[in-house]
This record gives C-alpha cells, structure tokens and sequence, in this order.
C-alpha cells in the first residue's frame, strides 16, 4: 500500500539531538495526528521531512510510496509530491500569490505540457471561494502585512492548488479564531481522499473535533511514546502534556 | 551650412584611425571638422576642453567618488571617428523597434543618424519640434543656443562632463509648444557598433506652458564584445505647469565604460518623471540632478538596476528645491547578483527659501550573493524650517527562510530567484506606466538573469 513512510529518523540542529529515532507511517487515503507539548519536535520534524538544509538527519528514510527523500533538495522533494504547510510562514515581498501558485505548478509540468491560463484562474478562484478569501488576494506579495489567519489560509489554498500525496500541516491551528479554524478545517476536510495522506500537527485537541483523525500519536523529547485512536486526543487534553511526561518516564 | 558628421568631413585615410581621448589632436581634428559650427559653440567646445583638458582624473579619495573603482576609469584607448558606412541597416533596424505606438523616432549608430526621423505629421504642424541636435543646429539656430549650454549635474564627473561638451556632435532635441499634450512616446535609439568607439548622446527636452510629452531613450550595442566609452548628457527644461516622463534604458554591453550625465528643471507647478533602467555596462557613472526652482514643482526619479559579474554602478543625486510648496521623490533600487557593486550617493538639498517642501529619498538594494556589495550615502542638507524630507537606505539580503518557502513549493532555485527579482523591481517597472515597455524591460531583465 502506498504510504508516508518515516523510519528511524535522527535528526540534529547543531549538533543538539532533536528527532530520536522517530518512526511514523501514514497510510495514503488517511488523516494522522500528531500532538506534543512545545519544542517536542514537532516543527522539525516537518521541515526535515520538508528538506529544510539546517537539520541535519544523521540517519533514517523518509519514504514516499517507497522513494526515499532524504537528501534531495526541499525543490525537489515538493516535486515527488511532499507539502508542508509552515507554523510560521515567510513574508515575501513583491511575489503575488498567483505569480507564485503558478509558478509552483508550472514547475511541476512536463517538458511539452503548458499551463492554461483561463484554467487556472478558475481553479484558484474556486479553492478561494471555498476558504472564503477575498480576490484581492492574487495581486497581494506572499504573507505580507497578512493576519494570522490570512496566512494559513493561504498555505492550505497552496495545498489546494498543488494536490500533494502527501501533507504535513504544522499547527496550521494556532493563532486561528474559531470562524478561521472552521474554513481551514472545512478546506483540509474537502481536501481528504482516497489519494491524499495528511499529517496534522497540533498541540490542542480543539483542531482535532473539526478534522477527525483515523490515529493519534504523541511525541515528547523527539520519539513517539503514544499512539491511538481520536480518543487519545481528549483523554491528553484532559490529563494534560504532564501526564504523557509521567508516562514516558514510567514506561522507560 | 553646418556639418557635425565627422565622416563627410574627414578625409578617407583618417578613418578608423585610433586617436587617444586625452591627445589634443582629438580636439584640434574634432574642430576642423566643424568648423562652420556658429561661433559660441566653437566657444563652447573650447571652453569645454580646456575644463577636460585642466581637471584630472577622479581619485577614490575625492568626496564625490567615494567607493568607486576609480583606478578602472580610463580614456585612453577609445576614438571618435569611424566609417559608418559599413554597418547593416537591417541589423539595427530591426532591433530599433522595442516599441509600437510612437510619436516619434530617430535611430543613432556611432552618434550618427542612420534613418530617417520618423515624425507624427499632425504634431510637426502643430508646432513640435522632434529632431537631431545636427538639424537643430542648422534649422533651430536661436532656440538651441538657450539649451545648448554645456550644462552638467556637477556631482563629480566634470571631466567627464566637459569632454562630452568639447566633442559631441550629435543628439536629439524635442520642443513641445504651450498646451500641447502628447501621450505617445517618442523613442531615441543611441546604437554603438564600432570597437573603441567613443560616443556623446546628447538629449535636450524643453516643453513650454502645459505641455506634456514622453521620452523614451535606449542605448545598446550593436555587438556583445566591442568596447566602447559612452558619455551621455541629457537636460530637461519642464515649462510652467508641464509635465515631461524621461525614461533611459541603459543596455550597454559588459563591456562598455559609460557615463549618464543628466539635469531635470521643473517650473513653476511643473512636473517631471525621469526612470532609469540600468543593466548594461562594465562601468557606469549615473547622476542625476533635479532642480525645482519654481513654486510648487515636482520631481519624480526613478531607477532599477540589476548588476552582475564584475560590473560596477556608481549612482549620485542631488535633489534641489530651491522654491517653496516644492515636491520631490526618489527611489533608487538594485539587485546585485556575482561580484558586482553599486554605490548610490544622494543628497537632497533645501534652500532658505523653500518652505513647505516634501522631499523623500530612498535607497533599497536587493543582494543575492554573498560577495556581492552595495554602498550607500544618503544625504540631507535643509536650510529652510518648515519642510517634510526623510531619507533612508536599506540593503537585504534574501534570508534562507524564504528561498527554503519557495522551494518547499516545488520551484527551482533559479526560478525563486527570478520571482524575487522581479517581486523587488516590479515597483519601479510599475512606475513605467507603458504595458509594452514595460515588457520590454521584463524581457531585458529576464535575459540578464542567469538561466
Ligand atoms: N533552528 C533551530 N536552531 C536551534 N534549535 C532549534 C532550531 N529549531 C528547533 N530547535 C530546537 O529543537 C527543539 C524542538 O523544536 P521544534 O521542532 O520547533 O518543537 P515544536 O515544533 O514541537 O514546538 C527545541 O528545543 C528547539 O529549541
Ligand atoms: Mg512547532
């Protein structure tokens, strides 16, 4: 079966060990979370999965439907059908969001394939429409002067428009009121299908009642020390991170 | 009758022969070849050369050339004259023709006028003038002696200034009459061909009470590797309540010294858009003074540049308000990719008398790789108290966070980089407000970039 296959990943940022043997496998055509208390891990792990050139994975494979990412640049590894959606996404000014969609999908064509203009107006307005977000956007640089909930909207209309197999969405949660949390989660829910795997990242249940997952897992220190099904996600909300730390360290 | 083509007037065997810019006999031939040129431009010329030939080289200890190479400025190695005749119309044809809609346009190769001027037939009855300075000289005798006034910025480059005044020849010269307000653009094509070639693009634009015209001048090489030196001068004279949009698309080769000397002087409510698009060139010198010395002028300066290799810009501005209820912006962008370097050195001064000036300068540089270097001198002098002015320089670098957000989309990093350039330059591209050239530039910009 085709999967999102994270096996014994290492991971170091100058030379502090964050990812410890982590190992996670999402199944295409499923909806993962993942949870953990802050600097877990979590962000690192979706750059790192993502390509990002500061982490450093001392070993392990991140395999998409059996290739294996590690190494390729983050270009290329969004090629092969990889999306992160940023915790913190960048301002760049002076690229319009449909100057950059585009070109992100142009990227992805082949040699003799051109894109439609008409088309792909129309797909984009209709990915909007569906976040509701204002047209005005097309013409506006990437995130700038953008609301919080403005640029995770933006990253899941980038998801969108780039159908990745799969996707790893980090704390696309945080910073939302509840009428934003409910486009996202509206966006990702029409996004789910038999061809798509998501990793959603959170460290609240809150997301997890609007994106039901098929599992749970929980990470601290690095590792998953806990994986179920949606239920872990309310009895961790109702115990508490401390809870899972006791855990980990009774378990060890 | 007048002369200035120096290749009906020399004799057969001078042609294409090397003469040092710094050699006397250049003036002394230049004169003899003009010599039924009226008297106060011989003066001119002679003026000219003296203040050429009596002030010496920049060294990078003077104020003015601060940061500049200054040991890579030469004028040794170029001449004046060379037989034209040889040249391809077509080739130059076909490349003088970046814009469709026009007013006007006259086609330059080697300071030599090598077409016809194409003119607007209803604008020429209505009084406009649109001609060579040649022509001018000839036909416009009053008018062009106001003008003809061997008039510089004065930010440093006198000498190079004044061996411009002593040996060009040639140009363009546009006069708009009161109330006439012209849209199309009329486009000046300043075309070097000839290895070692030096060359003098004059450019005068005077328009009288509300009028309104556009300029758009390109100046490019006929070939990638010949080596030329290019001092142009241009001097705009906006009449009361006119408006006049000078745009310069500097697209030297790499290989090219050169030298883009220019004044803009607004009257009494007038307003004057000058943009500068710079890519070409080894070495360019850019400065630029704008003067508003009559009540309630604005002045608008523009310019984008994109250095790459080894190449070298060296940008200086004055902004001059010397009236009151005056208004002046300047916006100065580069990006800089390789080894290049760019030096932007502005001042914007205010008069005693100037109350209620606005006045804004800004300076933003877009470096995309490490050992590219951008210096930066911004400046103010104010001498009346009740003025808005600020000034500021900004240089970043492209962080890694945001080229890894591009990437993580799937586009190549040569891509992110083209997105970014442009994402940069687009605001002064904007400034254009011409759809087909401003394609044009794009174009420009797209091929510079490495592919
Ligand atoms: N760029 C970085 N430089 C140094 N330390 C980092 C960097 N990114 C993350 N870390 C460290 O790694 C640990 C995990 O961080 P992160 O992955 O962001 O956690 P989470 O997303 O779960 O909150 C933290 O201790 C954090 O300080
Ligand atoms: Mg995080």
């Amino acid at each position: 079966m085709d999967s999102l296959e994270i096996k014994n990943l290492n991971v170091t940022i100058e030379n502090k060990k964050i990812l410890d043997d982590f190992s996670l496998t999402l199944p295409k055509g499923e909806v993962h979370a993942l949870m953990g208390p802050n600097g877990s891990g979590k962000s690192t792990l979706a750059k790192t999965l993502a390509g990002h050139p500061d982490y450093s994975v001392v070993a392990g494979e991140s395999l998409v439907d059996g290739k294996n990412m590690i190494g390729l640049s983050p270009d290329e590894i969004a090629r092969s059908g990889m999306f992160m959606a940023f915790q913190y996404p960048s301002e760049i000014s002076g690229v319009s969001i449909a100057n950059f969609i585009r070109a992100a999908i142009t990227a992805r064509l082949q040699k003799d394939e051109e894109l439609q203009a008409t088309q792909y107006y129309k797909q984009l307005y209709e990915k909007m429409d569906l976040l509701k977000m204002d047209r005005k956007f097309t013409s506006r640089s990437i995130n700038s002067g953008f609301s919080g909930g403005e640029k995770k909207r933006c990253e899941i209309l980038q998801m969108m428009m780039l159908k990745p197999k799969y996707a790893v969405l980090d704390e696309t949660d945080s910073g939302l009121d509840i009428d934003a949390l409910r486009i996202v989660a509206d966006g990702v829910n029409k996004m789910r299908s038999p061809d798509i795997g998501i990793l959603v990242i959170t460290h609240y249940h809150r997301l997890l009642s609007y994106i039901v997952p098929d599992k749970v897992h929980v990470i601290y220190n690095g590792q998953i020390v806990q994986s179920g099904d949606k239920e872990l996600a309310f009895e961790l909300d109702k115990k508490g991170y401390d809870w899972i730390k006791n855990e980990s360290v009774t378990s060890l | 009758m007048i002369e200035l083509r120096p290749e009906r007037l020399i004799p057969q065997n001078f042609q294409n022969s090397s003469l040092e810019m710094t050699n006397k006999d250049t003036f002394t031939n230049h004169l003899n070849r003009i010599n039924s040129a009226p008297a106060w431009l011989l003066d001119l010329k002679r003026a000219s050369w003296d203040k050429f030939v009596s002030t010496s080289m920049p060294k990078h200890t003077d104020d003015t050339w601060r940061f500049t190479n200054t040991k890579n400025l030469n004028l040794d190695k170029y001449h004046q004259i060379s037989d034209i005749k040889s040249i391809k119309k077509e080739s130059f044809e076909e490349q003088s023709n970046q814009l469709n809609l026009i007013s006007g346009k006259i086609v330059f190769v080697d300071d030599h006028q090598c077409r016809d001027t194409e003119f607007d037939t209803e604008l020429k009855e209505k009084g406009v003038i649109w001609t060579t300075l040649e022509d001018a000289f000839l036909n416009h005798r009053d008018l062009i002696k106001k003008y003809v006034t061997g008039k510089l910025p004065n930010l440093g480059a006198e000498k190079f200034g004044s061996l411009h005044h002593s040996l060009m020849t040639n140009g363009i010269f546009l006069y708009i009459p009161q109330g006439i307000e012209i849209d199309l653009p009329f486009t000046v094509y300043n075309w070097t061909s000839t290895m070692g070639m030096a060359v003098f693009p004059h450019t005068i634009i005077i328009t009288d009470k509300y009028a309104k015209v556009n300029l758009v001048s390109f100046f490019k090489s006929m070939e990638p590797n010949i080596q030329n030196l290019a001092i142009s001068c241009s001097n705009i004279y906006a009449g009361i309540g006119s408006q006049i949009t000078f745009t310069a698309i500097q697209d030297w080769n790499l290989k090219t010294q050169s030298y883009h000397l220019n004044t803009a002087n607004a009257d009494q409510d007038a307003n004057i858009k000058n943009i500068n698009i710079n890519v070409g060139s080894a070495y360019m010198r850019h400065e630029h003074h704008t003067q508003m010395f009559g009540l309630g002028s604005k002045t608008d300066t523009y310019s984008l540049s994109l250095t790459t290799g080894e190449q070298e810009f060296d940008q200086r501005s004055l902004q001059t308000h010397s009236a009151p209820n005056t208004n002046s912006d300047l916006l100065f962008k580069n990006t800089l990719l390789d080894s290049s370097r760019t030096i932007f050195s502005g001042l914007i001064r205010v008069n005693e008398n100037a109350q209620k000036t606005d006045a804004y300068q800004t300076n933003r540089n877009l470096l995309l790789s490490e050992s590219a270097e951008a210096n930066s001198l911004p400046g103010l002098e104010i001498l009346a108290d009740d003025v808005k002015c600020s000034h500021g320089a900004t240089s970043g670098r492209l962080d890694d966070n945001q080229i890894f957000y591009l990437l993580s989309r799937g586009i190549t990093k040569k891509t992110a980089q083209q997105l970014m350039v442009f994402g940069f330059l687009e605001e002064i591209i904007d400034k254009l407000d011409n759809q087909d050239l401003a394609n044009r530039v794009r174009d420009i910009i797209r091929k510079k970039l490495p592919k």
